[in-house]
């Protein structure tokens, strides 16, 4: 367990040096800036409310987590894996003491602290700016399962993109295989809808089902399984890639 | 018991792959809410168009500000599928004031009801038209729907679980409640742009004096109801959704539409045509657009712009000779001024035939180079007529449109010369 800690903390050190960090961030900022611009232009000029009386915070969710989310996750899935590939710096973590099978779950673990963060940096700024927008106050619990709900699929997408990253040879590559999955994917989803159920892309707003009257429960445990499914089968795949890798 | 690296990654791999699989078969096999009742509608209107025989449906329209019902439109609908006819009953209050509307249809004639005074208009039907129409189309069985149902697929993504399912005695409950969080931005936008400039805009409010919507517009809800019977037919419906705006005077204000439809008496209907002894009845042929009233002479005058003005240069003339149970012959001419050299004088006869078209009397003539050329003629005002020559018909794919290529300056107005 120490030594996943170990993993953990050293995996996220690395991340908190990199540029990608600071643009996730920047990019994540100005995102929600613009999108509150639009909002209030088009409620001030148009007089129409893109989000209703709704959360701004959702709506930031729904655009954010089809775009930027998943790209920013790519972009630390691909270093992390085919990244350290290629410039040899997987070297000095891997000739440490910790085996692979701790290092890949470090990893993980970094990759999805990466997530949460990127997700509560988006959530606290869109909630600030719904603050400008709206008057009403926001519904903090509707807000919090939506953002909660929403890491699941970004961190499935996440474990694609590292079983991507263990199957190509360089970062570039990986990271465009990855968007390419991801971009046919969503096409599929809109080209045969019937198929959607087998497509993890389909579930990125899956935290909609929580926000109406009527809740499905079924529908959602349904969707869980199927992302634990997604889960398991990247991780396991991703993990017997990683192992069999050579430095 | 211990396992290998790689046959643990590999049961956990399979474990993985079976989890999805199983989950994702349960989710389609299950589908959902949306589904179901998209497919139940396509049933209700597959049944209705080819299996029953006749059936009764009753729809209701209304439109509701903060409560209060701005009009209100009432339809009885009789569908006799097996003997082609049908009888449509409207009433519409807006503003207290109540217009009534009655049809009646069938393979042989159209009848109307004039309200003012209680006469009937009846139409009698050209056999023409008759030609394997249905009473009652399936527009499920349209390219458009089917397309339309495929865009539909695509984009409503996650909303189509909140459609609720309940059973009960063999009937089945669609219920489904949208709620202003759940409705996704753009449709949000694009519903509150159509409702602000196209569907309630500044003047449409003036004329119905009702608030117009300004500003802070936004979908507040939308949900629905429906309820399918034994037999797998929606027998009713009703769906409400609201928008929410504020005023130019910052007052915010609630516009409802509420939808209500019911399927009833199927197999228990019958459509018959009114009594029409003893009352004000006018007789009409259908597609008789020309009958011996319009024999006679039309003219307008040929125009020439020369510098800044207009000078009539000649005058063009329309003679109908002949009407025979709509088949029109005529002749058409041209006559300039002396002193005028024209670069062609037309003239020509011309003909149509009754049966050619049901949309149309396209008229047959041969211009001055020889060539067999088409051309539309039809009534306009009381007395006079329009012509179109060079006009390509298209009459395709149950529409019908036509497109002219007359020489520039024609005027395609002629006017009744009473000698």
């Amino acid at each position: 367990m120490q030594i996943i800690k170990s993993v953990f903390i050293n995996e996220i050190f690395k991340i908190s040096k990199k540029k990608k960090i600071t643009a996730a961030l920047i990019f994540s900022m100005l995102s929600v800036i613009i999108a509150a611009i639009v909002e209030y232009s088009l409620n001030n000029f148009a007089g129409i409310r893109v989000t209703g009386n709704s959360e701004f915070s959702i709506l930031i969710l729904t655009i954010l987590i089809y775009s930027l989310l998943p790209l920013f996750t790519t972009f630390i899935c691909v270093d992390m894996f085919a990244g350290e590939f290629a410039d040899h710096t997987i070297k000095f973590t891997l000739t440490g003491p910790a085996s692979r099978a701790k290092v890949f779950l470090g990893k993980i673990l970094a990759i999805a602290t990466f997530i949460i963060c990127n997700l509560i940096v988006v959530m606290i700024f869109s909630i600030v700016a719904s603050l400008f927008l709206n008057s009403n106050l926001p519904n903090f619990f509707k807000i919090l399962v939506s953002y909660f709900m929403a890491f699941l699929p970004i961190f499935i997408f996440a474990l694609a993109a590292v079983l991507i990253s263990n199957i190509t040879r360089g970062p570039t590559s990986a990271f465009m295989l990855s968007i390419f999955v991801f971009l046919v994917f969503i096409g599929l989803n809109l080209v045969f809808p019937q198929i959607r159920s087998f497509l993890f892309t389909s579930f990125f707003d899956w935290f909609r089902l929580i926000l109406g009257n009527y809740i499905n429960y079924s529908k959602i445990l349904r969707i869980f399984l199927i992302l634990l499914g997604y889960g398991i089968m990247f991780c396991a795949a991703g993990y017997y890639l990683f192992e069999k890798k050579d430095i | 018991m211990k396992f290998s690296k790689k046959t643990a990654t590999l049961c956990a791999f399979a474990l993985g792959v079976t989890l999805l699989a199983a989950s994702a078969f349960a989710d389609t096999m299950l589908g959902s809410g949306f589904q179901s009742l998209k497919d139940s509608i396509k049933t209700t209107m597959s049944k209705l168009t080819n299996d029953v025989d006749n059936f009764s449906a009753n729809i209701i329209v209304s439109t509701k500000i903060d409560g209060q019902v701005i009009s209100e439109s009432t339809n009885d609908l009789k569908f006799d599928v097996t003997n082609k006819a049908k009888e449509t009953r409207e009433k519409i209050v807006k503003k207290g004031e109540i217009t009534e509307f009655y049809k009646y249809d069938n393979e042989n004639q159209i009848i109307y009801k004039n309200f003012e005074d209680d006469s009937y208009n009846v139409y009698e039907k050209r056999k023409y038209n008759n030609d394997n129409n249905k009473i009652v189309e399936n527009p499920f069985e349209e390219e458009q729907a089917k397309d339309a149902e495929k865009i539909l697929d695509a984009f409503v993504g996650s909303l189509q679980d909140v459609i609720e399912i309940e059973e009960s005695g063999g009937k089945k409950m669609y219920t489904g409640n949208l709620s202003e969080t759940q409705i996704p931005p753009l449709a949000n936008a694009i519903a509150s742009f159509v409702f602000k400039y196209s569907i309630l805009d500044e003047r449409n409010a003036d004329r119905l004096d009702i608030p117009y919507p300004k500003s802070n517009i936004y979908l507040l809800n939308a949900s629905g109801k429906a309820i399918e019977d034994e037999e797998g037919i929606v027998e009713s419906g009703i769906f409400t959704a609201s928008i929410s705006a504020q005023d130019s005077k910052g007052i915010e204000h609630i516009y409802s539409l509420d939808f209500s439809v019911d399927i009833k008496d199927i197999n228990n209907t019958v459509v018959v045509a009114p009594n029409l002894d003893g009352q004000k009845v006018t007789y009409n042929k259908e597609g008789y657009e020309f009958d011996n009233k319009y024999i006679g002479k039309y003219k307008n005058d040929i125009v020439k712009r020369e510098g800044n003005s207009f000078v009539k240069v000649g005058e063009r003339f329309i003679e109908i000779i002949s009407i025979e149970d709509g088949n029109v012959k005529g002749k058409y001419y041209e006559v300039y001024n002396e002193g005028y050299d024209a670069d062609n004088v037309r003239s020509f006869d011309f003909y149509s035939n009754y049966d050619e078209s049901i949309h149309f009397t396209i008229i047959h003539y041969t211009n001055d180079k020889s060539e067999n050329k088409t051309g539309i003629i039809h009534r306009t005002g009381t007395q006079n007529i329009n012509v179109s020559f060079n006009a390509i018909i298209d009459e395709e794919n149950g529409g019908y449109s036509y497109s002219n290529d007359d020489e520039e300056g024609f005027d395609n107005t002629f006017i009744r010369i009473f000698e």
